[in-house]
């Protein structure tokens, strides 16, 4: 494999001002006004804040000249294969042998962000929502960068929601869909691995003493967050809202179905009057952009459980005209995202 | 001859008795694979007839070809009629409403015991069960038993349905309800 060296530290160009100015912030499904309301584009969620070709994001600007493999002094070591230990840098070098090695931890910033942990989608004479209870269990992802300004997605830690006053979203339609948020504090960490004394104080303060290994940023999810200024912990957009009614438009009903074709058809199911369906097993959908800090787009997907069941209930109606069937009747025609609905499909949408 | 008719008849009866009772027989041995994490239902009257499909699809998960023999409810109460099991191609069903065989004739049913499903394969087959109750209730349908021949060997396995289904009385005059073909 490939070793990505340190790099020259570029935090510093980290501001809010220049994080605001980025299209991953203007553009991220979660963006919310001055009241704390979403008005972001669903949609944005299914892709994912632009990458170099190396795929890094870049947190405050745009920079399509990163290389993850040029170190602070300039080396390339884009070609240079480690085997082996690929930590070796983090050896003790000669003098530092009875040193301590130790990461130390710097809190650069902390900020929170709506967090799209799932769906739920609506038709003509259903109900339904999504839960999200306490116990509920989501995957987000942790960006990792080298200087602080270029990051890449690099792995999944759980997201536990511990508040028992958020259930998530029932009785919610008919003809609506929407994307259901969690607040979740995030983390800017600046992480260091040193060699330092062992017989005196564990800091790291760059002198002789001291030996730098190795420098990597880490923005990471931290717990349910709530400010208590009356804002909602969970939130959705309210049924028949423009966000409920533009989801709802491009995935359910006739363009849903057209929109889904063929999946739409392969994974398609009839229910009749009266009858409801709840998926609780297996994964949601892998959103690439569930939340953005600049362009950084933070991956999330939710277990389902039967703390995170997506459920449907419909009534009795007949149509007049069923564009599925091409007759009157009174099917409820579901399908899921990459699967049959009861087949653990991430999402199920419904004409 | 009347009594000799009578006798055949009786012999006739305590040998569906029999086999219904007994099952086709065979092992236990999952040969499709079990769909869990789901739950579903629906609400009807007692004159309705109720078509529950089998979670699609029947994924043969071992190396031998596995044919269809029978598939019935586990564990139901005497209000729970099995009207008919049968298989179709094309799309499968979720709970709908109507009988499908007088209803659906672009639908048409096949004997399970038409259902071939390849090694590791899904199958393009859907059973679908045909359901009345004759009596008001919530009626927990857990599973199904599928019974099955494969490699040479007769064999059954349970499948989840997770269903729930809530009967009321059907008021007189009261129309079976139609929801639709598949």
């Amino acid at each position: 494999m490939t070793v990505t060296p340190d790099q020259a530290d570029l935090d510093y160009l980290d501001t809010e001002a220049a994080e605001e100015g980025t299209y991953g912030y203007m553009n991220s499904p979660t963006l919310t006004d001055a009241n704390d309301n979403i008005i972001g584009t669903p949609a944005n969620a299914y892709t994912s804040p632009p990458t170099d070709s190396y795929g890094y994001q870049s947190i405050a600007g745009s920079d399509n000249n990163y290389n993850p493999y040029v170190s602070a002094d300039g080396t390339d070591l884009g070609n240079v294969s480690a085997t082996g230990n690929t930590d070796v840098s983090c050896n003790a070098p000669p003098g530092f042998e009875n040193d301590v090695l130790i990461q130390f931890n710097y809190l650069r910033w902390d900020k929170w962000r709506y967090t799209i942990v799932g769906e739920y989608h609506i038709n003509w004479d259903g109900t339904g929502g999504l839960s999200y209870e306490q116990g509920a269990t989501s995957n987000i992802g942790t960006d990792v960068g080298a200087d602080g300004y270029h990051f890449h997605f690099d792995f999944y830690t759980t997201y536990s929601n511990t508040d028992s006053s958020a259930s998530g979203v029932a009785g919610a339609g008919p003809y609506t869909a929407g994307q259901v948020s969690v607040a979740v504090k995030y983390y800017k960490i600046h992480s260091i691995w040193a060699w330092v004394p062992s017989n005196g104080p564990r800091t790291y303060d760059a002198d002789a003493d001291d030996h730098l290994c190795k420098s990597r940023y880490f923005i990471i999810h931290g717990r349910p967050y709530d400010p208590g200024n009356g804002f909602m912990y969970i939130t959705w957009p309210a049924p028949g809202s423009d966000a409920s009614h533009d989801m709802w438009s491009q995935d359910d009903g006739t363009n849903g179905f057209r929109n889904d074709f063929p999946r739409s058809y392969h994974y398609l199911a009839p229910y009749g009057a009266n009858g409801f369906l709840c998926v609780m097993s297996g994964k949601g959908y892998t959103y690439g952009w569930a939340a953005s800090f600049g362009n950084v787009g933070i991956h999330a997907e939710t277990d389902h459980s039967s703390d995170t069941d997506q459920c449907d209930y419909w009534k009795a109606g007949t149509r007049k005209f069923d564009a599925i069937s091409g007759k009157k009747d009174g099917n409820h025609w579901v399908w899921g995202s990459n699967a049959k609905p009861r087949d653990n499909p991430k999402i199920f949408a419904n004409y | 001859m009347k009594l000799i008719r009578l006798i055949g008849l009786g012999l006739t009866a305590v040998l569906m008795v029999m086999g219904c009772s007994s099952g086709p027989g065979g092992g236990e041995g999952v040969v499709f694979a079990v769909h869990t994490g789901f739950l579903q239902g629906s609400t009807n009257t007692t004159v309705d007839v109720v078509d529950i499909g089998v979670p699609w699809d029947l994924y043969n998960v071992t190396a031998h070809s596995v044919r269809l023999r029978a598939v019935s409810l586990v564990s139901v109460p005497g209000a729970v009629h099995v009207l008919n099991v049968y298989a179709h191609q094309g799309m499968g069903v979720g709970i709908i409403e109507g009988d499908l065989l007088k209803l659906c004739r672009q639908y048409p049913p096949y004997p399970l015991t038409d259902v071939l499903v390849p090694p590791h394969s899904d199958s393009t087959w859907k059973v679908v069960l045909a359901i009345t109750f004759i009596k008001p209730g919530r009626y927990q349908l857990g599973r199904v038993k599928i019974y099955y021949t494969t490699n040479g060997h007769q064999g059954w396995q349970y499948q989840n349905l997770n269903t729930i289904i809530y009967v009321k009385a059907a008021r007189q005059g009261t129309k079976p309800e139609f929801s639709g073909c598949p």
